[in-house]
């Protein structure tokens, strides 16, 4: 046939060697594939990411930064257009207010009122479908809302205004709006509305947030620097207007709001790929030792009959590059699938548009490269000793293969095995088997060693985000958080609060917010720090449970005592426990002297201040806008009950309540986020665990090949079918043993590791460390299930091996 | 750069053959093998010379060394001390590249096991040397491997593989591949071990016809109705060639 074809001997025995044991080719094929699927999907992700992410961003001509206050004139949007440095600012007008979801819950929806639809220059809302622009009465809701909120473009919704009044809205329309954190991490809905339709809500025509892009030449890079300052001048703007300001937010430029979360996620998974990418190569090490040590008589006859060493070295590399090339066929499509699919997941979850699969010629490079290259690389050496083999040495092997027990190994083996004399001898066989080949041994358990480990780290990054989530919750030890609009007398809140059955105990927190400044000097203003929450709840408060960094927590006749968070102190250095804090809030600068430094954990900058000087100070004394209820139940779904009833009691008695939170529901939705981070971590666990299994299965069946007389031997001297299937089944159950051990012993380090980067890369903070002992359970399981399945079928063919069979084999 | 690093992997010129060497010249060969026992001498200061065109019978009892002093005749093994000279060329002297080049034109190596490789047809295995070796032009080593199966008298057996093969079959593919380079000596080492009493009879045939037309022919075998076939017998023993005689006298 090769005549035929023109294709010379030698490169036929390459194709029959390629062709001839699919089994194996398929083995080498994937376990090459895993990993340039991997790495291309990734690269791929990661370039449409960059494109789709970028061409979102800028299609909406995103504000540099926002500036959020009491309502103001449009004239004052006109003097922020005037300032120096600013290209062009925009006024919208927004409303806090409640809407009853598909089913029944009443949810935060964030209304916008924009003056001119057609006219947008800043922070672009685009129309999807429906009515453009909306009509008076009417809602455009946000994509990202929609699918949460259970509501069709068409429906009906209900909405509560801020006074408590429910009015009907038609959905008559979906917008995309890139400059929104999508619903899914934010929490609440997005909905769009003419400035007509304000009155229909109770809101009066003006403006409370004002959008600005800077000069180009403001800006310096990626720095925000310069347009905080900018932003600065702005927010003096408005307070000359008598405007008090509440929020300066500024963007980093030309930068998607959750780029950093989704690079993030990238490099976590392209770590993630390059191991894999490497485990496959190990994989691939173990199968070409493997076929040459099976190929080493074929060397030495080829050598015998006046092949040199390089001709032979070019057939196997070839064969190699073929199964390289194979791999690039069976990988490049799957990873340009997978990416397509990931970047539109990604974008689905991220509420940006996905320009569709584009494969462009990088990611076939870096494919090509890394499918033909890497294989080439690591095979090199494996080829270079096996084509190494003298012809006599090659004649002169064959049989069965010896064991050499010279070893420390083998003597440490050999010794524990003396101590097993009651196990039965083809159990014994089976364990002495385990350590014959040990340069296939160390690369078969460092693939599911590593496969194991990193499986078990990523539950193990998993547990850790929750038990982050349950510390930052159990800081505030409540079950219940009602915000009003306004501020209420606290005794009357409380008192309304104690009167619905199922509260345990109440406290009213005084809450508002600020800015840092240096010093009392009035141009240190220009310096402000970042905007920081003010809590300030009773000084015996029970639903504070501080961990102290520094100093001390907040204690009975303090006045105008402070305590900081960390979060803060990287903000403003210059805060020391003993020292002063200005802090401006409004239009009032407040003198505090620094008491303590507590720990953040996912709550951003946080000051906590004493309520009875707070409320004082701001001249709201013995007022508050939030109340902390503790529940009667530890049970969530009644936790749940008792918001609703609360929510409901609170505007029965004419309490207008801006905002209700069960801490178990944010609980859930924060985790859902988390899972997203969990779930690709899995997927590429799940990958690796693969790539283990495959090397498994790689080991399983050379040593069958490899053992082919010694099980002629075992058959002649009367061992059964399910007698030499056993002995290969319990060999691999005790290298799965073996590598789910070692995986445990440096999944604890390598778990700290891990989720020490998910926690800087996500949250910039660690997380709380927590080992998962499900993981470890599961990868127990499953190793030793992928032992067995990895062996059965090497096992079987062995057990059909019969006496003549075997003593033929070459 | 392919091309010349594909050239380095071909490079290895041989020396130019002496020309009127004798076809095999063994001096002074001691061959030691260093075992976990100790060390082991296979040979023991043997001096052996085949002249061009005779069929050699080397025999012994197992482990008396003639399958040790076969192959430092076909360069398979080294001497530890001592000097082979086949066709001219001095193979102690040459690296494993030039031997290979130096084997696949010189020698036609058949062993006991045959020794095909299972992935190619009886007609490619008798290919593959020519291609190894780049002797005859590539379209004419298919028609040249077939004119050689015909002659051992497998020629209807060309598109085979080995494990089709019964082990007469398969020797005499062996055979034919052994001559696929026209070598000027043959080194068979128990070829016809693996064989009943006829097929391997018609084994021996073919060696005597291969001797008949000109090819210095070495045999290894311990039977000793085959060695009478030869021209001259060589008996080995504990390392040492004991007798070396023309077929008849041997016997005797």
């Amino acid at each position: 046939m090769s005549s035929l074809l023109g294709i010379s001997p030698r490169w036929h025995k390459v194709w029959a060697d390629l062709w001839g044991n699919k089994l194996r080719t398929v083995l080498v094929v994937l376990s090459i594939s895993v990993g340039v699927f991997a790495i291309g999907m990734l690269y791929s992700c990661y370039l449409m990411f960059e494109r789709d992410l970028t061409n979102s961003w800028r299609s909406a001509s995103p504000a540099s930064a926002s500036l959020y206050a009491d309502p103001f004139d449009e004239e004052l949007v006109d003097s922020i257009r005037s300032l120096r440095g600013v290209k062009e600012a925009e006024g919208r007008r927004n409303a806090d207010i409640r809407v009853k979801t598909a089913d029944g819950e009443w949810r935060q929806m964030f209304l916008t009122a924009i003056p001119d639809y057609v006219k947008q220059k800043v922070n672009i809302v685009r129309p999807q479908t429906g009515a453009w622009p909306p009509g008076d009465g009417d809602v455009l809701l946000e994509r990202s809302s929609l699918q949460n909120l259970g509501i069709a473009q068409g429906d009906t919704i209900l909405v509560e205004t801020p006074a408590g009044k429910k009015r009907e809205m038609k959905v008559t329309g979906v917008v995309y709006d890139a400059s929104q954190i999508p619903s899914l991490f934010s929490g609440r809905y997005y909905g769009y509305i003419n400035m007509d339709t304000l009155e229909k809500i109770d809101a009066s025509r003006q403006l409370d947030q004002v959008n600005f892009v800077v000069q180009p030449w403001v800006l310096q890079g990626q720095a925000t620097e310069p347009i905080d300052a900018v932003g600065r001048k702005a927010w003096s703007k408005l307070e000359q207007g008598n405007t008090t300001v509440f929020w300066l937010q500024v963007n980093k430029p030309g930068e998607h709001m959750l780029q950093s979360a989704i690079n993030a996620l990238i490099w976590l998974l392209a770590a993630m790929g390059a191991l894999s990418l490497i485990l496959g190569t190990f994989l691939l090490v173990n199968t070409v030792s493997a076929i040459l040590a099976q190929q080493v008589r074929q060397v030495g006859i080829m050598k015998a009959i006046g092949a040199r060493k390089g001709q032979i070295l070019q057939m196997y590399l070839t064969l190699v590059g073929l199964y390289g090339i194979l791999a690039l066929f069976v990988a490049a499509p799957l990873g340009a699938v997978a990416a397509d699919a990931v970047t539109r997941f990604i974008a689905g979850v991220f509420n940006f548009n996905s320009g569709g699969l584009a494969l462009p010629w990088q990611v076939i490079a870096l494919e090509a490269g890394v499918a033909l290259l890497v294989p080439l690389i690591a095979a090199l050496w494996p080829i270079w000793r096996g084509t190494g083999v003298t012809v006599r040495e090659a004649v002169s092997d064959y049989g069965i293969s010896t064991v050499e027990a010279s070893g420390w190994l083998d003597q440490r083996v050999d010794s524990i095995l003396e101590r097993l004399k009651k196990l039965p001898r083809p159990v014994l066989l089976s364990l002495r088997n385990t350590f014959r080949r040990k340069g296939r041994l160390i690369l078969t358990l460092l693939t599911l060693t590593l496969a194991g480990t990193v499986f078990m780290a990523v539950f193990s990054v998993r547990s850790s985000l929750y038990s982050t989530l349950d510390e930052a919750m159990d800081y505030f030890h409540y079950d219940v958080s009602i915000g009003f609009i306004q501020n209420y007398r606290a005794s009357r809140i409380e008192q309304e609060v104690m009167r619905v059955s199922g509260v345990k105990t109440v406290e009213a927190w005084g809450m508002t917010s600020g800015r840092v400044l240096r010093d009392e000097r009035k141009e240190s203003e220009d310096e402000a720090s970042k905007n920081v929450f003010i809590l300030a709840p009773p000084i015996q408060t029970t639903m504070v449970k501080p961990r102290i960094v520094e100093g001390r927590w907040l204690i009975p006749g303090d006045e105008s005592a402070l305590v900081v968070n960390t979060e803060v102190v990287k903000d403003s250095p210059q805060l020391k426990v003993g020292g002063p804090a200005v802090i401006k809030v409004g239009t009032r600068r407040l003198v505090f002297t620094v008491v303590g430094v507590v720990q953040s954990t996912l709550t951003g900058p946080i000051v906590y201040a004493p309520y009875d000087w707070l409320t004082a100070a701001v001249q709201e004394a013995g007022r508050a806008r939030s109340v902390q209820v503790v529940a009667q139940s530890a049970d969530p779904k009644e936790q749940s009950v008792l918001g609703r009833a609360l929510e409901e009691h609170m505007k029965k008695n004419s309490l207008r309540v801006q905002e209700v939170n069960v801490i178990w529901e944010l609980k859930q939705r924060i985790r859902a986020q988390f899972d997203i981070i969990t779930t690709f971590l899995l997927i590429m666990a799940v990958l690796l665990a693969v790539v283990g299994a495959l090397g498994l299965t790689g080991t399983m069946g050379i040593n069958v090949l490899e053992r082919t007389r010694e099980i002629g031997v075992l058959r002649a001297i009367g061992a059964s079918s399910l007698d030499i299937g056993k002995i290969f089944v319990i060999e691999a159950l005790c290298i799965g043993l073996i590598s789910w051990l070692a995986g445990l012993i440096l999944a604890l380090p390598v778990a700290a590791v891990l989720s020490y980067q998910v926690g800087v890369l996500f949250l910039q903070n660690p997380l709380t460390f927590s080992f998962s002992f499900l993981g470890v359970a599961i990868w127990l399981v499953l190793s030793l299930l992928l032992s067995v399945l990895a062996s059965l079928l090497p096992a079987w063919n062995a057990s059909r091996l019969s006496v003549k069979d075997v003593l033929s084999y070459e | 750069m392919a091309t010349r690093w594909l050239s380095w992997l071909a490079a290895d010129d041989l020396p130019q053959p002496r020309a009127d060497a004798a076809a095999v010249e063994l001096i002074d060969v001691r061959k030691v093998y260093v075992t976990g026992a100790g060390e082991f001498e296979a040979l023991r200061e043997v001096n052996f010379r085949v002249r061009a065109g005779e069929f050699v019978a080397v025999v012994g009892k197992s482990g008396s060394g003639k399958s040790t002093l076969i192959n430092m005749i076909t360069g398979i093994d080294r001497p530890t001390e001592g000097e082979v000279w086949v066709a001219g060329t001095p193979i102690h002297l040459l690296t494993e590249n030039q031997i290979a080049i130096w084997r696949g034109r010189t020698v036609g190596v058949v062993f006991q096991f045959f020794q095909l490789l299972p992935t190619l047809t009886a007609l490619e295995n008798v290919m593959l040397p020519m291609d190894f070796c780049n002797v005859n032009p590539p379209s004419g080593r298919s028609q040249r491997a077939l004119e050689l199966l015909e002659m051992v008298g497998v020629g209807n057996q060309a598109d085979k593989l080995p494990a089709k093969l019964s082990g007469g079959e398969q020797q005499r593919v062996a055979i034919a591949r052994c001559l696929a380079n026209d070598p000027p000596l043959i080194v068979a080492d128990e070829p016809t071990g693996n064989l009943d009493t006829q097929t391997a009879s018609a084994v021996i045939d073919l060696f005597v016809e291969l001797a008949q037309k000109g090819k210095t022919i070495l045999i290894v075998t311990h039977d000793e109705d085959i060695a009478q076939r030869g021209s001259r017998i060589v008996v080995v023993s504990e390392g040492r060639i004991v007798s070396s005689a023309v077929a008849g006298e041997a016997k005797s």
